[in-house]
């Protein structure tokens, strides 16, 4: 038996071999902590619709791993292809056996691709090889990170500026002009401009404001208002704050508090997702309270993970660690604390519930919205397939993998509607951005509600009618 | 095989084909393809296609054999033998896209499903139908059906359920030409021989299945999980023994280690002690809710005899799911420990634990690695995992080292190479310690017959010395060689002979062999060919292995069933098969494989054979399968062999799983007003949360009656007669429930119906389960029709039916004829030598009759093994 390379020695790479840089490299520990058992497999969304290993988190941690042993070099199509294709979900996080930190190595390869990119990646992480460059993105593409990474996210007057942008596109009736005179469809922005929700018409503006809690006080809380939670959301934030005051908790909300910094890390921009992270420390550390709390998925997850992210920082090291120990979700903290049951009133509505990617697999929060839901009197809750399959939201992935992100956005809602339900309840921006765009698509007449309203609502219910 | 690059007009023609989407040429993708669950070899193929569809299936085969590339399908990539590293580069078929499930048919008990269909997602979608697909391997979370199949899956269900071969009916193959073709049709015993159970755990290397029919198995109404600590591995050990020998079969006993609890410990909330020493072994139960707790304090009981030091009940489904949930990821959650680790994978006969677990301790300590033991105790499946970092040779070193001490031991004890994992290209090597060189052959010689220009998965289970296509060269060579003058003794066509041992009858063999004489077994005392020597095993007789704790026994071929069970009645164990006679030796009924009623709860011979000593056309004798309960050693010939009527060789010893005696037993006989009620009922048991072991549908013109058989704990015994009794009441059915020995003489009397008789026209028809009540119907109407009177015996829920036809010759003819045109399952067993058949006696031919003869003539090239069999002697073949 004769055993060669096969195909690689016609396809030798033209360029020379490119790796990583020491600057916020992909930790060899964890990559070599994945045994290659495959049972993550099935839970990658990406996997499941293209059947491919390489789409699969085995397969992206087996290149990141070939990249940081010099076999493939980081200037791969394949590898950044497959780098910026991930969803970033964790599922595969929350069932790997061997407990392998994917979001991490995952961030960190991206952040990789993009100092290279910008030509910021210092010495290479393998002696003797040239220093990380690759070809930079496009100007539009540059431009356009710049303004969302660097002005809109970083400075909140100018995100709610822009929301409010938005909201005079959307009443002002250039929105029915847009959309009628096939504008959109011309600009090829026709999907993205039917994701936009209905932006509330005021925002929650943190300014310190303290919400005194009802009855007796039990607890001092502090809420993360974020960016599009305290744009787009700013009502959902207003039914957090009620429920909470419901529940016992004096309500803060610190300001000079800004956007957690998803975006940034999860897009490679680990540097911009630093400073977001100790501006936000910084706006809740002296408050003493006894939880921060968080009603967005995905911000939850990138708070709780402040400490990673500040590591290698010794002066924030320890202050992030002290604040990710705080945060709790609200969902899990009302699940926590023994909550109010005894004043909410009946809602007779059928409701499924999608689980955010940040929720079920970065906090492995599962149980406690199903709790709260099933709470409420009158609620009927039916579970989807699949309910804990990535819906293709995730950030701005709408915009950079917009393919991929149809395919599993029309997956989710068809899983949503095998059950009947009239209301498809989650518990992040991304997510209900997605469904409610898909659904819209459809014409459907289903509603999307974070879980924190209905629980509100049920609790107005049970006000009005005592 | 030499590694090809894949050519711009072979890629350009698939492209075509499949679509570019499906066809994948970068090197840096076709890198992920290097690897499975394995970390042993890594190898890149030269392209990988992913089709949706088994036409696409057959054109990518045939585009790669034309261009000579090696081919090997692959699934997930979650096995950890190597077998679907593509060691020879070439093209890797992944199914990943072939994920459909196709048709889903409760009634009938079955599914059909593209290969590429994870288990764990089968499982979901049938459990809100109250079903499940058995097999439960711990990568089920994310391994496919089709690599089920390919590895013959375990799991640690597999105690009570059996392995996937159990369960699957049939499966469509891609041959090495591109051709289609389906082993069975889902019916039950189709004639001619198992191609399904053959191909089950080929690893890849005879074919590529693109869709399978799996049988569905009803899910429990209840489960119980309790979790028992004790100070050592060798104490659990022996309190799976414990536990086995009180009669109990529970549906897994599995072990963790210290180390394995470890791993998994706190990432699954677990909450165990970590000490070393410290040893977990899971046990449950299912069944009926009645008398379940009973048995799990009996088994609780028994633990704390045995030393257990700590009992936890999982009651909740939620615990329940995290203990197993832990359970099954203990490989994967070795990166906790360690950067790697080299699982072996050994099942020896259950009894032979504790000495094994000694053994691997030994070897631990003597090689100075850490290993992690976790394993189906139930089964005798050991799974020692050696820590070891890969970048340092010297580990990998020690680890291999320790993996070939266990199994030198393992196969010293009675043990196999592998029990669940397969060969692969992790113990190609072991093969010829396992083997003897003829039997070597014979498997290399099923493989030139699937296999012959070594396309699939090549360099996989045959020893990396030779070839397959060498050993089967040698084995043909050795069939060739006839010389009837070195013959002392020629024997003379017609005689018989009762050989005094299977050596001597060896002989015989072997003297007719050069003689060009056909040879015919029985287990008999007259001759039963005038043109062949009949051999008799009569004289071979009674136990050859018994370890009553292994729940296995091995005799020789002569014994009676009648007097096996009186062999294993005193240890309250029994062989769940009834059968008409059982004063037939064992040899003929397994080359026969006829079966009962009980074959609802208790499947049948392919199902309870492990091993078989057989004489080769030659003469020479080859042993098949192991004395174990799992066992993926080279291909399963046994189930080759079964109900292989003798044309392949003559069996002279046959080893068994048996089972321990139900402590009850009642049988419900409800009879009916009319066939429509009848059917009803049975409906309405099928659907119920009721197990019974046995429902038979007997008809004739006197009544109608369902029996139903109910055995096991006496509480759910109990519920059985008490809520199919008010189910059959609804349909106006007199009923009655017989036990003891007036429960024994009914199935005597029963399964007497379908005893070939010289004077009766007996006929078989098979159909898929849901439209046995449709079948039967027609068969009254055609009788009726025809004018003849028939006695309707059926397995109301395995869609088997016997019908025994009384009447004028003529009209019978034409009664079998309507039957055999209407339903391709028509099998004419038994006929009086003076009744003529207008159609054939086979029914329609299988399908792979093409392949079945293909394995005739390869085996058995001078037709001489039993040549009238099957239609083989119709010059058809």
């Amino acid at each position: 038996m004769t055993v060669t390379q096969a195909s690689s020695s016609s396809t030798q790479p033209t360029i020379p071999l490119i790796g990583f840089s020491i600057k916020d490299k992909p930790s060899s520990d964890i990559i070599n902590t994945c045994v290659h058992c495959g049972l993550c497999l099935s839970s990658c969304p990406t996997y499941r619709e293209t059947g491919l290993e390489m789409a699969s988190p085995r397969g992206r941690i087996y290149l990141m791993k070939a990249v940081d042993e010099g076999r493939i070099s980081l200037a791969s199509e394949v590898f950044q292809e497959q780098m910026s294709l991930c969803l970033n979900c964790r599922a595969c996080e929350a069932v790997c056996p061997s407990g392998v930190q994917y979001g991490a190595i995952l961030e960190a390869s991206r952040a990789q691709i993009e100092q290279a990119r910008a030509g910021k990646a210092g010495p290479p992480a393998i002696p003797g090889t040239p220093e990380p460059k690759l070809p930079p993105r496009p100007l539009w593409q540059r431009a356009l990170r710049g303004a969302v990474f660097g002005v809109l996210f970083k400075r909140m007057e100018a995100f709610r500026l822009f929301s409010t942008m938005m909201r005079l596109y959307q009443r002002s009736g250039i929105q029915w002009l847009a959309r009628k005179s096939g504008l959109l469809k011309l600009l090829d922005l026709a999907d993205t401009e039917a994701m936009l929700p209905p932006i509330s018409d005021h925002y929650s503006v943190p300014r310190g404001q303290i919400f005194p809690a009802e009855g007796e006080r039990r607890y001092s809380v502090a809420l993360l208002t974020g960016c599009i939670m305290s744009t787009a959301f700013a009502h959902v934030h207003e039914a957090t704050i009620r429920v909470l005051r419901k529940n016992g908790c004096e309500v803060i909300l610190p300001p000079d508090q800004g956007c957690c910094g998803a975006l940034h890390t999860h897009g490679g921009d680990l540097d911009g997702g630093r400073e977001l992270a100790r501006r936000n420390i910084a706006a809740f550390e002296g408050l003493g309270v006894d939880a921060i709390i968080v009603n967005a998925a995905g911000c939850g997850s990138t708070l709780k993970e402040y400490g990673h992210l500040l590591h290698d920082d010794p002066e924030w090291r320890e202050r992030a660690e002290r604040f990710s120990a705080k945060v709790k979700d609200v969902h899990e903290f009302l699940a926590g604390i023994d909550f109010n049951r005894s004043e909410l009133g009946r809602l007779n509505i059928t409701v499924t519930y999608q689980e955010p990617c940040h929720l079920v697999h970065a906090q492995r929060i599962s149980a406690q919205p199903r709790v709260l839901l099933t709470a409420i009197p009158g609620l009927t809750l039916k579970e989807m397939p699949e309910s804990a399959l990535c819906c293709g939201s995730a950030g701005i992935y709408n915009i950079t993998q917009p393919d991929m992100a149809m395919s599993l956005g029309a997956r989710k809602i068809d899983n949503a509607l095998t059950t009947g339900a009239e209301i498809i309840a989650t518990a992040n921006p991304g997510c209900a951005l997605q469904l409610a765009g898909e659904l819209r698509r459809r014409g459907k007449n289903v509603q999307v509600r974070y879980i924190i309203e209905l629980l509100d609502e049920s609790y107005r219910v049970f006000a009005a009618t005592a | 095989m030499t590694s090809v690059a894949a050519s711009a007009e072979l890629i350009a023609e698939l492209r075509a084909a499949l679509g570019a989407e499906a066809v994948i040429t970068e090197p840096e993708a076709l890198l992920t393809y290097d690897s499975d669950g394995s970390m042993l070899v890594a190898h890149p193929p030269a392209i990988v296609v992913v089709p949706t569809t088994a036409e696409q299936v057959a054109t990518a085969v045939r585009l790669a054999a034309r261009a000579g590339l090696a081919i090997v399908a692959r699934g997930a990539g979650t096995g950890i033998a190597g077998g679907a590293v593509p060691l020879c580069g070439g093209m890797v078929i992944s199914t990943a896209r072939m994920d459909n499930i196709l048709t889903v048919d409760v009634r009938s008990r079955l599914a059909i499903v593209q290969p590429g269909v994870v288990n764990a997602d089968l499982n979901a979608y049938l459990a809100p139908l109250g079903y499940q697909f058995a097999p439960d391997p711990s990568s089920q979370r994310a391994s496919t059906i089709g690599g089920n199949i390919a590895t013959n899956a375990g799991g640690p269900h597999c105690l009570k359920y059996g392995v996937t071969s159990n369960h699957v009916l049939a499966v469509e193959v891609v041959d090495h030409t591109g051709h289609r073709y389906w082993s069975g049709d889902g019916v039950l015993d189709p004639i001619g021989y198992d191609l399904t159970g053959l191909l089950a755990g080929s690893e890849g290397t005879l074919g590529v299945v693109t869709a399978a029919i799996v049988r569905l198995t009803p899910l429990p109404e209840a489960v119980r999980v309790v979790l028992a600590l004790f100070p050592s591995v060798v104490a659990a050990a022996a309190a799976v023994s414990a536990v086995i020998a009180a009669g109990s079969l529970p549906t897994s006993l599995e072990v963790m280690d210290h180390n394995a609890i470890r791993a998994v410990n706190s990432a699954y909330s677990l909450g165990l002690p970590e000490t070393t020493g410290t040893t977990a072994l899971i046990i449950e139960v299912d069944g009926v809710q009645d008398g379940l707790d009973d048995q799990l304090d009996q088994i609780i009981a028994i633990c704390h005899q045995h030393g257990a030091f700590d009992v936890r009940p999982a009651r909740d489904p939620a615990t329940q799911a995290r203990v197993w949930t832990a359970r099954k990821s203990v490989a994967g959650a070795i990166g906790r420990l360690a950067p790697a680790y080299y699982l072996v994978d050994t099942v020896v006969p259950r009894t032979r634990l504790p000495v094994m677990m000694e053994h691997v301790e030994r070897l631990r300590a003597e090689y100075g690695m850490e290993v992690c033991n976790v394993f189906h105790a139930g089964d005798g499946n050991l799974h020692p995992l050696v820590l070891y970092d890969p970048r340092d040779p010297d580990q990998r070193q020690r680890a291999h080292a320790i993996a070939a001490g266990v199994l030198e031991l393992s196969i010293a004890q009675g043990g196999v190479v592998s029990g669940e994992h397969g060969i692969g290209l992790e113990k190609c090597e072991y093969l010829p310690r396992f083997f003897s060189p003829a039997e070597l052959q014979l498997h290399a010689t099923i493989h030139q017959v699937f296999n012959p220009t070594g396309c699939f998965n090549p360099a996989k289970i045959f020893p990396p010395d030779t070839t397959p296509a060498a050993l089967a060269a040698a084995r043909a060579a050795r069939l060739q060689q006839r010389d009837p003058t070195i013959i002392q003794n020629l024997p003379i066509p017609g005689s018989f002979v009762a050989p005094e041992t299977p050596a001597a009858a060896a002989e015989v063999i072997n003297a007719c062999h050069h003689a060009g004489i056909p040879v015919v077994a029985t287990g008999g005392t007259v001759a039963r060919s005038s043109q062949a020597v009949t051999v008799s095993t009569m004289h071979w007789r009674g136990i050859l292995v018994y370890e009553p704790d292994d729940l296995t026994i091995k005799v020789a071929a002569g014994t009676t069933l009648a007097e096996l069970q009186a062999i294993l009645a005193p240890h309250r164990q029994m062989l769940p098969l009834d059968l008409a006679d059982p004063h037939q030796s064992l040899g003929g009924l397994v080359a026969m494989a006829v079966d009962g009623p009980r074959r609802l709860g208790y499947g049948s011979w392919r199902d309870w054979v492990l091993a078989l000593d057989v004489i080769e056309p030659d003469g020479i004798q080859v042993r098949l399968g192991a004395q174990v309960v799992k066992n993926v050693t080279g291909y399963d010939l046994v189930k080759l062999y079964v109900g292989s009527a003798g044309t392949l060789g003559v069996i002279t010893a046959v080893a068994l799983k048996v089972f321990p005696q139900p402590p009850a037993s009642a049988t419900l006989l409800g009879q009916f007003p009319d066939s429509a009620s009848a059917w009803a009922f049975i409906d309405d048991l099928a659907t119920s949360r009721l197990l019974p072991t046995a429902v038979e549908y007997l008809a004739d013109h006197h009544a109608i009656v369902v029996a139903m058989r109910t055995e096991g704990h006496p509480a759910a015994v109990e519920r059985h007669i008490h809520q199919a009794t008010i189910m059959a009441q609804r349909y106006a059915a007199s009923v009655t429930a017989v036990r003891d020995t007036d429960e024994t003489n009914f199935w005597h009397q029963t399964v007497a119906r379908y005893a070939p008789m010289r004077e009766q026209v007996l006929l078989r028809v098979g159909v898929w389960p849901a439209h046995c009540a449709a079948t039967v119907q027609a068969i009254t109407a055609h009788a009726h029709h025809r004018q003849v009177t028939a006695a309707v015996t059926a397995h109301a829920l395995n869609g088997i039916i016997y019908i025994q036809v009384t009447g004028d010759f003529q009209q019978i003819a034409a009664f079998h004829s309507d039957l055999a045109a209407a339903f391709p399952h028509t099998h004419l067993l038994a006929a009086p030598p003076d009744f003529i058949p207008h159609a054939e006696r086979w029914g329609h031919l299988p399908a792979a009759r093409d392949q079945m003869r293909a394995i005739k003539v390869a085996i058995d090239p001078h037709n001489q093994m039993n040549p009238e069999a099957f239609w083989f002697a119709d010059n058809r073949l």
